[in-house]
Order: C-alpha cells, then sequence, then structure tokens
C-alpha cells in the first residue's frame, strides 16, 4: 500500500484544520484520533471560545458550504455581578447595566483594545519572524505607536491593567478570566494583561451551535477533499527512521502505518514525553522539552439545569483579590473557596457548560470523590444565586481527568501554557521539530490562544513549504 | 552670584557619579545633598557608639569596572572586599555554603543532590554567557524604539551582535529567561529545593514580586555580571561601609572641580519661560544653573521639585502610572559577639559572606503571598551579612553589626500605620533569625528597623522602593521610567534624570549617573 503523504495524530479543530488545508493541497491525510467521535475538546463542549475562529486562514475549505454559520457580530459577554445583577459587554452597543464610571471605562478599554489588536493579530497570525527578511518586513510595525502602547501594557498584571480602566471589582474580575484560563498565575501576576489582550485580539464572529457544530463542519470539510478519519485509534508510537526523518506510525493495536510526514496535533509535551522514544531526541533539545510548562487550572462541568437567569456566555467571579487567593490556595494544592465561572450553552437543549478556573491540578490527596464533590458543591454555591434548585452537576472533568482523557500532561485545555516565555517558541519556532518530517499543529504550537485554528492552518502552510523541492534548503533549523 | 553650569540635586552616588563626570568634561558643578552625610542610600552611619551601619544598601556588586578606572576611584578611596561564600542555615542539617571555589562548593550541594552538583558549574557557566549580554544593555543608553538615528542603530547592533554570539541554544534560553519566572527558570535546571531557595531568592530583591512571579529569572542575571572572576565574587563589602563607595565618588567630583553642600535640601526647581534655570532651596536661597539633573526618584522630581502645573498631561498620566511598590525593609543590629547558627556552629568562614534564610521556593513564595495583600510577611526573606568579620573597623573589638535586608514589607499596609508595627516587624525579624540562630536575642545591644515609610521619610524614596521604581518589564530598558522620560531628558527643557530610576536602574552600579551625564555632555544646551 503507498504511504500516506501525512498522517495526523488528533482529530480536534486544529487537527482537521490542517488535515483538510493538505489535502485540499492533494495530499493524501489520514487522521488517527483516540476518541470515538473527532473534535477533540470542542467536541464535548469543554472550550467555549467560539468566537475566536481565524477565518482569513480558513477561507481557502470555504467551510460555509459545509454548514459554517458565523453571526455578524461578536457574541456579548455578560459580567453577573451580584446576585441576580448582571452587565453586558459588547463591542458595539455601549456596554448595558454599568455605572458611568465604568461604561466610561469600557470605551476607554476597547480603544486600547482596538488600537492594539490589528498589530498583535499581524504578529500572532504568520509564522514566528526567524530570518533577516522577517524582521524587516516587521520593522515598520515596531515603529508604530501601537507597539510603544503593546510593549508597555503586555508586562502588566491583569489587576494593574484593569484598574487602569474599571471600578467594579467582578466586572474586572470577570475580564480577567481569559488570564486565568491560559496562564499558570493569579490576576496579580505579571503579563495577565497580555492574555487579555491576546483574547481580544482573537475575538470576532461567533460560530452558530458553538464548538460541536465547527467540528461537524470542519470533518465534513476535511473528508469531502479526500481525507480518511480513524476513530478510536490510539497513536502509540511515531517512527523515527534511521535518518531521522518520521516515517510512520505505530498504533496500539501494534499495526504500524507508514507515511512520508506526521503532524501531531496533540500536547507537544505527550509527543516528547512518549511518543517519540529515547534516541529520536538530542540532548539538549530533550532537556528543553522535558519542561514546557503545561498546568492546567481549569475543571470543566455539565449541568443539567434549563437556566433562563443564566445566559450563554456569562462569567461569574467574585473580584480580584478574591480570585488571587483562590489562586494562593491552588499553589498550594488545597481546593479554593469561590472560582471564575464561565457559562456556555451545553449540548442538550437543557444543559449547560461551565468551565471552573482556578481547579488545582491535583489538590493534596488526589481528586478522591469527596475531593470531586466537595469542588461540584464549591461551584454550585458560587453558582446557586442564578440557577433553579433543580439545577445538578452531570459531569465533571477535573485538570487531571482532561490529561488521562486527551493525553495532555497537566490538563491544560490550550495544552502549553500562554506564558510569555512559551508564546513565540511554543513548543519549537516554526512547528517543526527535531525529527525532520515531524510537524505540530496543536494548540501546543504557535499562535495558540482561544480557539483560532490558526496552529493548524499555519502548521499545514509550514508543511507544504517544507515539502517544495527547495523547501528543505531553506528551512530554518536554527533552533535544533 | 556664581552661575553654575550644572547643579546636581541630591548626593547619592549615582548624583556624585553624575557631577565627577560633568567636572571632568569642564563644567562648574554643584551638588545639593538634603542630609548632613553623602551617599543617599549608599550610607554608612554611626547609629551606636563605634558601630558603623551601612544603613540602607549593604553590598556592592555591579560598580561598573569602567567607571571606577575612568574616575580613578580606587585611588579615592574605593575598595570592596569580595565575599567568598553564600550561605543558608537550615532546621536540619548543615545547611548551605556555595564558595568561590567549585570543588567545595560542589562537595556542599552534593549532599542535598548529586545531580544539582553535577550540573551547577553548566548552569553558572550558562549564566555567565548570559550576564555578558545583559551587561551589554546596561552599558550603554537605551535605544528609542523604532528610531533610525545612528547612534539608536548601533545601541541594537550592538545588542544584536551581543545576541548572535551565544550559542543556538543559549539565544532560545536567553529569549525565555526575561520573561520567565526564577523559580520555573531554575526547575530547569535544579532538583533540590534547598538549592533553589537562596538562588531564586536573588530575582526578587528589591522588588514587589514573588520567585513565582514572571519576569524574575532575568535579574538572576545580576549575580553573574561582575568582572571579577567566578560565580560569587562580584558580590562584595566596601570597606567602612557602603559610605566610602559614595564618599570615593565625591572626592572623585571634588577633585574634579566639583563643588558639594550638605545640608541644603532643595525645595523647587526654577523654571522660567518652561526651562529649568537653577533651584531654590528651602532656607529660600536661589542657585542658578544652565541646567539641573535631579538625583531623585522620577516622581519626587517631577512632581514634587517641579509639579504638576508645569507639565504635560501625558507625563503626569504614564508617570502617575509608574509603580514603585516598595517592598523591602532593612533591620541592623549591634551585636555583642558572632552569631551563632545551630546547623554550622562557630565564627567559621561560613559567616563571612552573605547569609539568605530562603530555605526552600515555598517558603518565599508564602511571605510573598502573605504581603500582596498588605501585611508584612511574618516569616520573611532575609538576606544578612555580618561585614564586622571581613572589615573589623565598623566595630569594636569582638563587636559585630548583623545588617539584614528583608522582604516583603509592603509599603502600603491593609491594616494600620508603619510607625505602629515598625516593632512588630522588627520583632518578626529576630524571632525568624533566632530560630536558626539561637541566642541572638540576647546578644543584641541596639537595634534599627527600617521599613519602607522609614526609607521613605530617612532616604526620599518614593513608597520606599530601593530602586526608584519597581524593576518589572514594563519599566524596564527603553521604558525606564516611562518611554518619554526614558532618555535622562524630562520635558522640562534643561532638566535631567540621574537616579536609580532611570535606565539601568536599581543596585550601587553608578551606571545611571555615568549614562545620564554622557547624556547631557551630548546635547546642545551642555
Amino acid at each position: 500500500m503507498k504511504a500516506y503523504d501525512a498522517i495526523v495524530i488528533g482529530a480536534g479543530l486544529n487537527g482537521l484544520t490542517a488535515a483538510a488545508l493538505l489535502a485540499r493541497a492533494g495530499w493524501r491525510i489520514l487522521v488517527i484520533e483516540q476518541h470515538n467521535e473527532v473534535g477533540g475538546l470542542a467536541g464535548p463542549g469543554i472550550l467555549h471560545d467560539h468566537g475566536s475562529l481565524c477565518t482569513k486562514l480558513l477561507a481557502g475549505l470555504r467551510l460555509q458550504d459545509h454548514g459554517l454559520e458565523l453571526t455578524r457580530t461578536a457574541a456579548p459577554l455578560h459580567a453577573a455581578t451580584g446576585a441576580g445583577e448582571r452587565v453586558t459587554l459588547s463591542a458595539e452597543a455601549p456596554a448595558g447595566g454599568l455605572s458611568p464610571d465604568d461604561a466610561e471605562g469600557y470605551r476607554q478599554y476597547r480603544a486600547v483594545c482596538s488600537r492594539t489588536v490589528p498589530l498583535f493579530r499581524k504578529l500572532l497570525l504568520r509564522p514566528v519572524p526567524q530570518r533577516k527578511a522577517d524582521f524587516l518586513m516587521l520593522l515598520p510595525c515596531w515603529r508604530s505607536a501601537a507597539a510603544r502602547e503593546l510593549l508597555h501594557l503586555a508586562p502588566l498584571s491583569a489587576k494593574d491593567f484593569l484598574d487602569q480602566f474599571f471600578v467594579h471589582d467582578a466586572l474586572k474580575a470577570a475580564l480577567a478570566v481569559p488570564s486565568l484560563q491560559a496562564m499558570y498565575g493569579g490576576p496579580f501576576a505579571p503579563f495577565g494583561a497580555l492574555a487579555i489582550l491576546m483574547h481580544e485580539a482573537m475575538r470576532g464572529q461567533h460560530v452558530v451551535g458553538g464548538l460541536p457544530a465547527l467540528a461537524g463542519v470542519l470533518h465534513e470539510a476535511a473528508a469531502s477533499h479526500g481525507v480518511k478519519t480513524r476513530t478510536s485509534t490510539q497513536a502509540e508510537e511515531i517512527l523515527v527512521s534511521k535518518a531521522g526523518q518520521a516515517c510512520g506510525v505505530r498504533l496500539a493495536t501494534g499495526e504500524t502505518i507508514a507515511t512520508r510526514m506526521v503532524a501531531a496535533a496533540c500536547s507537544p509535551k505527550e509527543v516528547f514525553g512518549s511518543l517519540l522514544r529515547f534516541g529520536a531526541q538530542r540532548h539538549m533539545f530533550a532537556w528543553r522539552t522535558r519542561h514546557l510548562r503545561g498546568r492546567g487550572t481549569t475543571a470543566h462541568m455539565v449541568l443539567d439545569a434549563a437556566a433562563p437567569a443564566l445566559l450563554p456566555c456569562t462569567r461569574i467571579a467574585p473580584g480580584l483579590e478574591a480570585l488571587e487567593r483562590s489562586f494562593d490556595r491552588l499553589k498550594r494544592g488545597e481546593l479554593p473557596d469561590t472560582f471564575a465561572l464561565e457559562i456556555a450553552a451545553g449540548r442538550k437543549a437543557a444543559q449547560l457548560s461551565v468551565l471552573a478556573h482556578c481547579v488545582p491540578y491535583r489538590p493534596k490527596g488526589g481528586w478522591t470523590d469527596a475531593a470531586r464533590s466537595e469542588l461540584t458543591g464549591r461551584v454550585m454555591e458560587q453558582l446557586l444565586p442564578h440557577l433553579p434548585s433543580t439545577a445538578q452537576v452531570s459531569q465533571l472533568r477535573t485538570p487531571a481527568d482532561l490529561e488521562n482523557e486527551y493525553r495532555i500532561p497537566g490538563g491544560h485545555c490550550y495544552h502549553l501554557e500562554q506564558a510569555p516565555d512559551q508564546l513565540l517558541v511554543r513548543p519549537v519556532p516554526n512547528f517543526a521539530s527535531p525529527v525532520a518530517g515531524l510537524f505540530f499543529c496543536g494548540s501546543g504550537a504557535h499562535p495558540s490562544g482561544s480557539v483560532t485554528c490558526a496552529p493548524g492552518a499555519l502548521a499545514a502552510r509550514a508543511m507544504a513549504a517544507y515539502q517544495k523541492p527547495l523547501g528543505r534548503l531553506f528551512r530554518n533549523n536554527r533552533h535544533i | 552670584m556664581t552661575r553654575y553650569d550644572v547643579v546636581v540635586v541630591g548626593g547619592g552616588h549615582n548624583g556624585l557619579v553624575c557631577a565627577a563626570y560633568l567636572a571632568k568634561a569642564g563644567r562648574s558643578v554643584l551638588v545639593l545633598e538634603r542630609r548632613h552625610v553623602l551617599g543617599g542610600a549608599a550610607v554608612s552611619e554611626e547609629l551606636y557608639p563605634g558601630f558603623t551601619f551601612s544603613v540602607a544598601s549593604y553590598v556592592v556588586s555591579l560598580f561598573r569596572p569602567h567607571i571606577i578606572r575612568e574616575l580613578d576611584l580606587a585611588r579615592h578611596g574605593y575598595h570592596v572586599i569580595p565575599m567568598d561564600c553564600a550561605f543558608q542555615p537550615l532546621h536540619d542539617g548543615p545547611g548551605l555554603a556555595r564558595w568561590t571555589d567549585y570543588e567545595r562548593t560542589r562537595r556542599e550541594i552534593a549532599y542535598f543532590s548529586r545531580h544539582d552538583a553535577e550540573v551547577y558549574p553548566e548552569f553558572s557557566r550558562v549564566m555567565t554567557r548570559m550576564g555578558q549580554l545583559a551587561k551589554v544593555a546596561i552599558d550603554h543608553p537605551p535605544p528609542v524604539l523604532g528610531s533610525l538615528h545612528p547612534r539608536d542603530l548601533r545601541t541594537m547592533l550592538r545588542l544584536r551582535r551581543a545576541f548572535r554570539n551565544l550559542d543556538p541554544e543559549l539565544q532560545h534560553l536567553a529569549v525565555r529567561l526575561f520573561t520567565m519566572s526564577a523559580a520555573d527558570f531554575l526547575d530547569l535546571w535544579f532538583e533540590s529545593p534547598v538549592l533553589k531557595g537562596p538562588l531564586s531568592a536573588s530575582g526578587i530583591i528589591g522588588t514587589f514580586k514573588g520567585v513565582r512571579t514572571p519576569g524574575t529569572a532575568y535579574v538572576l542575571l545580576h549575580h553573574y555580571m561582575g568582572e571579577i572572576d567566578g560565580a560569587f565574587r562580584s558580590w562584595g563589602l566596601s570597606r567602612g561601609g557602603t559610605g566610602s563607595v559614595s564618599a570615593a565618588c565625591a572626592n572623585a567630583a571634588r577633585a574634579f572641580g566639583a563643588e558639594i553642600r550638605l545640608s541644603s535640601p532643595v525645595a523647587q526647581v526654577l523654571l522660567r519661560n518652561g526651562r529649568a534655570t537653577g533651584v531654590v532651596l528651602d532656607n529660600g536661597d536661589e542657585v542658578e544653573a544652565k541646567l539641573v539633573v535631579s538625583n531623585l526618584d522620577p516622581s519626587s522630581t517631577l512632581f514634587g521639585l517641579v509639579g504638576k502645573k508645569h507639565l504635560p498631561a501625558a507625563t503626569i498620566k504614564a508617570l502617575s502610572r509608574y509603580k514603585y511598590h516598595g517592598s523591602s525593609g532593612k533591620v541592623n543590629l549591634a551585636l555583642d559577639s558572632v552569631p551563632e547558627f545551630a546547623c554550622r556552629p562557630g565564627a567559621g568562614d561560613h559567616l563571612r559572606g552573605d547569609i539568605a534564610i530562603a530555605p526552600d521556593v515555598g517558603y518565599l513564595e508564602q511571605a510573598y503571598d502573605e504581603a500582596k495583600y498588605g501585611a508584612f510577611s511574618r516569616r520573611p526573606f532575609i538576606n544578612a551579612v555580618i561585614p564586622s568579620l571581613t572589615d573589623p573597623s565598623v566595630a569594636p573589638p569582638g563587636k559585630h553589626v548583623l545588617s539584614c535586608f528583608v522582604q516583603y514589607a509592603p509599603y502600603h499596609l491593609s491594616e494600620g500605620a508603619w510607625e505602629e508595627q515598625r516593632d512588630a516587624f522588627g520583632d518578626a525579624v529576630v524571632d525568624t533569625l533566632s530560630e536558626y540562630a539561637p541566642g541572638l536575642r540576647e546578644k543584641i545591644l541596639f537595634r534599627q528597623v527600617l521599613t519602607p515609610w522609614d526609607l521613605e521619610q530617612q532616604f526620599g524614596l518614593t513608597e520606599g522602593n530601593i530602586f526608584h521604581g519597581e524593576l518589572s518589564l514594563e519599566q524596564l530598558f527603553f521604558q525606564r521610567p516611562t518611554a518619554d522620560l526614558a532618555h535622562y531628558r524630562t520635558p522640562i527643557r534643561n532638566l535631567w534624570l540621574c537616579g536609580s530610576g532611570t535606565h539601568p536602574g536599581g543596585g550601587i552600579m553608578g551606571a545611571s549617573g555615568e549614562l545620564a551625564a554622557k547624556a547631557v555632555l551630548r546635547s546642545r544646551h551642555a
């Protein structure tokens, strides 16, 4: 049998994107997925940001023809500020329910975002600059006022950044939530502003039907270009030839599939930790990758409740200092009393999907049944003022569960923390690894940050460039 | 009445270095110091009969060697005794001492972890290589971002060359180093918490950040930038206390013809048509000068000496967001005899260096967690030195001076005022030390406790920040103190900054003063 041009490991949104784009260019692609459905974390709705799809990079796939529907505008964000009280923030309409000070603050906040976001998108949605030519092309960016503003704002903590605009504590806490999800740090930790601005930079049109719908659309688009998908298939090892070239994938069943390239959409930590066997990795590189950080602090819950009082896209957070205190407890391996909660519509009509941030990866004593019910109890207590009393948690995934279920060591939703030192070089610059023909195309690759599908799309480009006759000559391997 | 070319407000070490360089270039210079002693925070005072204290700043590390050369400071009394050891007492075991001698250090570390002992020399080597990169940055004025001026392009090229000189793997590490937390960075190398404790502590000194806070890792580099060979030699004690560093700078300035007046507090900067034309002293005297250079921190200079009504709105906005966040205090003790640490009894060589109470990363993080909500750490990080062991001139025979740098002590307390809590703070420090050195309390003859509030009152350090402003990434390099004040100029013509609040800032380096003087001399009006 003829070898595949590429095998994509993991049928998450990024894996499907890369597969579809490469198949469209005429490649023979196989996607292997350990679960029995596609979508990765997006399948059961563990990711909530369905407003950050990078449509421009995906334009070639004509997703609209496969049933993708986007709303005209970004979805508004609701922040619960007290029992039954709520403010609505949307980019277009002036905020509802805000005090005059906060409304003015929000106007300024949007102004800062709109000034810095175009530059930010420009920097993120392209391969990391490495060659002289890339830097020269970016020179005009650094000369702009936006660059100066971005350099000043990015290192601020979420607290310092939001204090510049807002008065209401719960509102600030609600806006700080993306930084809690992306980084391992509380709202007082520097670079929270970077995570918030990155989140804002990626916000755009909103997918109707949420991320499960998007996964379906991408899968259909990939299939229409001839991508084969094998679900319930676990990859065991990435085979590397003696010449140091990725040449196949061995499955858990023992079957081996030959391929010319491998695109890993799974966590880079998993690739380095278990898929690549010792000997394929060089010393310094192995040392560096062993210490990639991906400490997850987010738990996912499915709630059975028809909750008219609680709109999707609601964030409930107690306040910045309270969140920081929660984070302190997390650091020590204790279960905090309050969390930052994000609520979205569930997959079924009477379900809600809740993300709780500031949950320890592994509390002291482990995730025993008692610890799990303690966690759901505390989350429900926080949700109670906003919910009918019949509501109950039907499913809970702790960061440790995410690790086991999705093979993400550490259980971080974005595979790796979005700490500034793990951003542009995540996990290695420009998708290629020291193993020739092995590329990264998952959330752990550049640029990550919410659900953009950009890592998949950019990795597909890098792979296509690598395959061109002169591609190997010009590929940049300085990082190895 | 004479009109000077330059008036330097504040006789801290940076102000004196700046004055010396300006006088050396032939300008007539007057330095005005508010207190009766020179040196600002680098000052020695006899607080208790017979005992000389380095009241605030206590160790010398980074004083730029080319400044020593150019100003001939050695001849004017600059003498630093390198410290040979960094000692970390522990509750169990012998504690950990790191020596200048690698082999000795290796044996000490191997007691805790064989792996770490193997890695340690490699770590020092890598840090020294990267320290050279940082040295390029601190020895030159920061570039203007995006500027195409030849001078700025040269600076950028110089930085690029230094960067390209590193191996690719080190380049990768250097990029990450600048934004990592000290604890994460050390996790790349070491496994033993005992070693990571004191190493990571050097990333937080003077900042209101924890060892797990991003942006603290590059401060570790400061320990590997010393010009004297070896990893630890770079830290030293000045003979006669840190005040003698300032005295050497002052002698050099005087030798070049600068005039220095003590007890002359400046009330405001004289302005005419939006230009600085001199200063007014507290007693009403006016001193006229072509240029005014301020050694004070940016806020005290612009908001205090100039006044908001003379400043553009953008400057006011940017400077009001400039973070000080004083976080450290100082406890100075006069002792009857040498303190003895339970884990390593006797007054051996291990006490001659700096002694850190930082048993592990968790301890330091806990200390930070308490402080972030506005209370001083009950079990703080302490960095202590006993200068009298190496320099007997600072205490009567047989008696000793113990100088403790303490973190964290937030300037803004959530409850109460520092005046009421000063003693409780001092007690917390003595209690913490006594846990490791039993019997310390009985040896104390005299105790001075300096809280951030005291530092502000006594030394004019806004919010008690010892570096004239937090060393966080958005306030460093071409953004120190703010983007438009980063080049030693202010919006007021002929008014310049030369304090630690300008690039590179922090520590007794003298670099801010030197770079400011050179910037002044380059300008048209000098």
